[in-house]
């Protein structure tokens, strides 16, 4: 058992290793701040280790698992902080009365569906080649152009419609 | 209306965001696995509970066991004697006859070391004296309704020997008794007149 554990550690010590960059930076797009993001890369990977055995030797499988988990986290960080904001009546509203093109982005990517919202994360954000994309994604390359394509065109109609508003 | 070229081009302005990180790698690896990390197991707990417990047990029983061997004295009657004699000084004899103080002449000098209580039982009236005295010593009484006097001898390091000869309420009271050293200073006797 502990053995195993020992192993499960050495994983994650190499995970983070590799992939801290990447999990840091698709989660600091999202929320925005450094220590904010570090917090969302933490409880995503606490919640890969407490599921860890599902993982027992893929690690670019684990890998992709985490960066799905890092863009959900990230988004129920930002809705947990808005939340919170409204509650103390600071600022409400704040990121999405304002004006800016990326405010909008920002807004557009929360409403995509979660496949899309990741495919937008994970595949365009974060700057990976197209292959070692679909490898987190756990998609062939091909799926996921389509995923891409897709998720542009959801996002241009909610930007038009942010811009009707 | 945005075409795919400004979304592109949002799209990369996005991507551009940079932040900076406080933390190195490493630091944020020892922050997660402190994360994960269980506390240390407690090795035998019931062990280490018995031997507490066995610790508390013998603490409290160091502490009783004096007080088990003690016997059941009443303090207050020792205590009421041990105050008159600090008020009326070493040449005055003090005798309680039950709560009643009676003071008496005695024989031997200084402060008297002994503290001696006795139930005395005359008839089916019970009656409790205390009296302190000397290891040898002579008590007299001249008191209206207790008079007589009381002979104090030691025969060894426990006992001490009464020799009561006393007028009390009118009856003659004549006896001699063995007092029984039960703590310190402290002796009794149990007497049926």
């Amino acid at each position: 058992m502990e053995d195993r554990d020992e192993h499960y550690r050495n994983v994650f010590a190499e995970l983070i290793r590799e992939k801290l960059g990447l999990f840091r930076s698709i989660a600091a797009r999202i929320v925005n701040t450094a220590a904010d993001a570090d917090d969302v890369v933490q409880a995503a990977l606490l919640k890969a280790w407490i599921r860890r055995k599902s993982f027992k030797s893929d690690s670019a499988a684990l890998s992709g698992w985490v960066c799905r988990i890092v863009v959900t986290e990230s988004y129920d960080f930002l809705r947990k902080r808005l939340h919170e904001e409204r509650k103390r009546n600071e600022m409400p509203e704040r990121e999405f009365h304002d004006d800016s093109d990326l405010v909008k982005l920002d807004r557009a990517i929360a409403e995509l569906p979660e496949l899309y919202r990741e495919t937008v994360h994970i595949a365009i954000l974060s700057g990976l080649p197209g292959e070692e994309a679909a490898r987190q994604l756990g998609c062939s390359p091909n799926t996921l152009y389509q995923r891409i394509y897709k998720a542009k065109s959801l996002l241009r109609e909610i930007l038009r419609r942010v811009d009707d508003e | 209306m945005m075409n795919d070229r400004q979304l592109d081009k949002l799209l990369e302005l996005r991507k551009k965001t940079v932040l900076r990180f406080s933390k190195d790698e490493k630091k944020f690896a020892e922050e997660f696995f402190a994360k994960i990390d269980p506390p240390a197991p407690h090795r035998f707990p019931f062990l280490r509970c018995a031997a507490i417990l066995l610790i508390l047990i013998g603490v409290a029983a160091a502490f009783c066991l004096p007080l088990l061997r003690q016997p059941h004295l009443n303090w207050n009657k020792y205590n009421k004697i041990s105050e008159a004699v600090r008020l009326f000084g070493g040449d005055a004899a003090v005798i309680f006859f039950d709560n009643e103080l009676i003071t008496g002449e005695r024989e031997a000098a200084g402060v008297p070391s002994n503290l001696v209580t006795i139930s005395l039982w005359t008839g089916t009236q019970k009656l409790d004296l205390s009296l302190a005295c000397s290891d040898n010593d002579s008590i007299y009484l001249d008191d209206g309704i207790y008079s007589g006097d009381v002979v104090v001898s030691r025969p060894d390091a426990t006992t001490l020997v009464l020799d009561l000869e006393l007028k009390i309420d009118g009856k003659m009271v004549r006896t001699v008794i063995p007092a029984v050293r039960r703590v310190g200073n402290r002796y009794e006797a149990d007497i049926i007149s």
